[in-house]
């Protein structure tokens, strides 16, 4: 008979099979555990934080507007050397508070560009007559870019329908090249028709309800808090209607407002370059009367620098509030 | 052979205990293999990653959205100045159950008290002492531990007029002679009054 | 007279008592209790955690994993740059977003996406079922689905009166893609609140 092997001469095999096994299972974990920290990190979102360098940009920028806001109007005889204090400010705190998150924030002004802001704020509002008296007249000539063009009055300051009031941008020595706003009332409504130099127009109504002043920001288009495309963009193909479109860049063109006596308000806009103000028809400042021109910061350009432990953010940020695109 | 006598029956109870401890190995280790894995980041519950991130850019898009209508800073300025206090506040001079009646407490409302979220509001800005101050705009409690938050930063400069409860902006009090105004001047000598970082935490329940 | 047992036919004797010779365990032909207790222990143990791991993969068998990155990125970018400027986050611009639902037309060129159904314009593949939402509550009621209406060029709820998109007019409901199924399981939702023409509006992007 054949000598069987003795028991002894087994082994351990069956711990051998559980040591196998165990070590595969922690083997199993392992792979497991490196799956979980992928599923971790796909589904955390933004983990490097570029956009948070781009909503901070956002941020500054809109600091930065408020402060130019500031400069412009309360610091009209300095501008640029209280932007200059503002920008350092928002420095100093932003990164102070940020350093905190563990982020290094550096913003500095870099360059302005200089314009003269026109702006008619005789409290309760005035006819929109130059500093003469002329009900149709130029408030700047040559002027190459404007922003944040607002127009401030009440529904029953408006004109009818038949007599509309006309803020124009006309191509300086091309009459026919003209960009119009109109605006009157019409029972309810604020009728804004817009015809831009390329031959679109397009009108939109707002119903403004109470005696209350609303605001026609022109360049942003926004009419009384709502969005309106005659002075945006019209129709499903999205025309542009934007302020001064049609006036081929590189062209200058004249501000002219028609019709000035028929509306009541007030209204204020920042022309770029600094000497395009009309003479005759402005004074030089609100101590001298309405309406009037001050020095004032056109743009700004902000130097922007966003660095964590992952992302390094450099950018130049360019500030002019208001611009029509 | 009295050598041979440590074999099969004597071995009887070292089989056992073999046995016993190799069983014992397989059930240690699958244990350990468990703990890693009964829930990943992406599993059903009320705190999943997921979850937590749609809170996080909720927040922060209700605050960049109201913003764009500077209805942020207006919210910060929204101050009565004779009972040194929020517009309508409740005594401990923060929002709890309401929220403000402004843009920023409307847009608040109707993102995310209408999605069962509760949240807090927080102004973290620099005090009269140079160190940093928190104040509370709204409080409903201590957050859960899977709260997130979002935060954006406002500037408020020296002349803004304090709103008035019924939103309008106040023709005699700025943000720099209101006496009883919480947000000190940061920068006494320049334009700025403070820069102010808006935080809302939020919460499911 | 010596008896062999493997040789006679004789039955074999009683059973030796135990610390006897060695090789007459062999033909015992039992095993010993011990080790049958110890081994079946052990077998047992093994079945158990054999059926048992498949269950530690549960978790990582879910097939709509990627579905959930998928919404997450899909909201992430309408949200932050295709529909509007990069620069400013969260803003929609009214025009783009409008076009975007509209399927079947190309995309203006001045826009951030390209394509001509909503699949294309999100590059996602066409097995995946999407649809992109935006819902609003501008009544200050409950919030209702969003529609284009082409006549007075501003954004509605579908329930108001002006919505009206089998008219004729250019009117559209600001929804794309298929239609999410009724039953609310297996799909996975992200949300983002935007700002669409000075009103908060909710984006949902829906996954299945």
């Amino acid at each position: 008979m054949a000598d069987l092997r003795p028991r002894d001469e087994r082994g351990q095999i069956l711990l051998i099979a559980a040591f196998t096994l165990a070590v595969i299972f922690v083997a199993l974990a392992l792979v497991i555990n490196s799956a979980i920290f992928t599923e971790n990190l796909a589904s955390q979102g933004e983990v490097a934080g570029s956009s948070e360098a781009l909503t901070y940009q956002h941020q500054v920028r809109q600091s930065v507007t408020e402060a130019m806001a500031y400069a412009n109007v309360y610091d009209e005889s300095s501008p640029g050397a209280s932007l200059g204090a503002s920008v350092d400010a928002i420095d100093g705190q932003s990164s102070s508070q940020q350093a905190r998150g563990g982020r290094v924030i550096d913003v500095s002004l870099e360059s302005t560009t200089d314009g003269t802001r026109i702006a008619d704020n005789a409290s309760g509002g005035s006819p929109f007559r130059s500093s003469g008296g002329l009900s149709d007249w130029n408030l700047a000539d040559g002027v190459e870019r404007t922003r944040n063009v607002v127009v401030t009055t009440r529904h029953s300051d408006l004109p009818p329908s038949g007599t509309p009031f006309r803020l124009r941008a006309n191509e300086t020595g091309t009459p026919a090249n003209v960009w119009t706003m109109s605006v009157w009332e019409d029972a309810d409504d604020v009728v804004v028709r817009v015809d831009t130099a390329d031959g679109d127009d397009s009108e939109c109504r707002v119903a403004v309800a109470g005696a209350g002043t609303f605001q026609i920001d022109v360049t942003d288009g926004v009419v009384a808090g709502e969005w309106c495309h005659a002075l945006t963009r019209d129709g499903t193909a999205g025309t542009p209607m934007w302020f001064a479109t049609g006036i081929p860049t590189g062209s200058t063109y004249d501000v002219e407002i028609a019709n000035g006596d028929a509306i009541e308000g007030n209204y204020s806009m920042v022309v770029s370059p600094r000497g395009s103000w009309n003479a005759t028809t402005l004074t030089t400042g609100p101590a001298t009367g309405t309406p009037y021109r001050t020095d004032a910061i056109y743009g700004a350009t902000v130097d922007y620098a966003f660095r964590t432990s992952q992302v390094t953010y450099e950018s130049e940020i360019e500030v002019t509030p208001g611009e029509a695109p | 052979m009295s050598g041979r006598r440590g074999s099969t029956d004597e071995r009887g109870q070292g089989h056992t205990l073999e046995a016993v401890a190799a069983a014992f190995l397989l059930v240690a280790s699958v244990s350990f293999a468990l703990q890693m894995t009964a829930v990943t980041p992406l599993s059903a519950s009320t705190s999943s990653q997921h979850l937590e991130n749609q809170l996080r850019y909720t927040g922060a898009g209700v605050m960049a959205s109201v913003e764009a209508r500077g209805g942020l800073s207006r919210a910060i300025r929204y101050w009565d100045e004779s009972d040194a206090r929020f517009h309508d506040a409740p005594d401990g001079g923060y929002y709890t159950t309401d929220p403000p009646d402004n843009a920023f407490g409307r847009a608040l409302n109707r993102t995310l008290d209408e999605r069962n979220i509760a949240y807090n509001v927080h102004l973290v800005y620099e005090g009269a002492s140079g160190d940093r101050a928190r104040t509370r705009l709204l409080y409903r409690g201590e957050p859960s531990d899977h709260a997130v938050r979002a935060s954006r930063t406002v500037t408020i400069m020296d002349r803004d007029p304090l709103i008035d409860a019924d939103g309008t902006e106040n023709g005699t009090q700025t943000v720099r002679n209101a006496s009883t105004y919480f947000l000190p001047d940061a920068d006494t000598g320049g334009p700025v009054h403070n820069v102010v970082r808006v935080e809302v935490v939020a919460w499911r329940i | 007279m010596r008896e062999f047992s493997s040789s006679t036919t004789v039955a074999p004797g009683p059973p030796r008592p135990p610390g006897g010779r060695a090789h007459t365990d062999d033909s015992r032909a039992q095993t010993t209790l011990d080790f049958a207790i110890g081994v079946s222990l052990f077998l047992s143990v093994m079945l158990f955690v054999f059926a048992f791991v498949p269950g530690i993969l549960q978790p990582f068998e879910l097939s709509g994993e990627q579905d959930t990155v998928l919404s997450e990125r899909i909201a992430s970018d309408l949200s932050q740059g295709t529909l509007g400027d990069p620069s400013e986050p969260y803003v929609l611009e009214t025009h783009c977003t409008v076009a975007f639902f509209d399927e079947g037309s190309p995309s203006p060129s001045r826009c951030a996406f390209g394509g001509s159904t909503v699949q294309d314009r999100l590059s996602v593949e066409d097995h995946r079922n999407v649809n992109v939402s935006l819902r609003g509550s501008l009544r200050g009621a409950d919030a209702d689905l969003l529609c284009w209406d082409a006549t007075s060029q501003r954004i509605v709820e579908r329930g108001s009166g002006d919505c009206n998109p089998d008219a004729g007019d250019d009117d559209r409901l600001l929804t794309g893609g298929e239609a999410p199924p009724q039953s609310n399981d297996a799909t996975v939702t992200s949300r983002r609140v935007v700002s669409l023409q000075q009103t908060n509006v909710t984006m949902r992007v829906v996954i299945w």
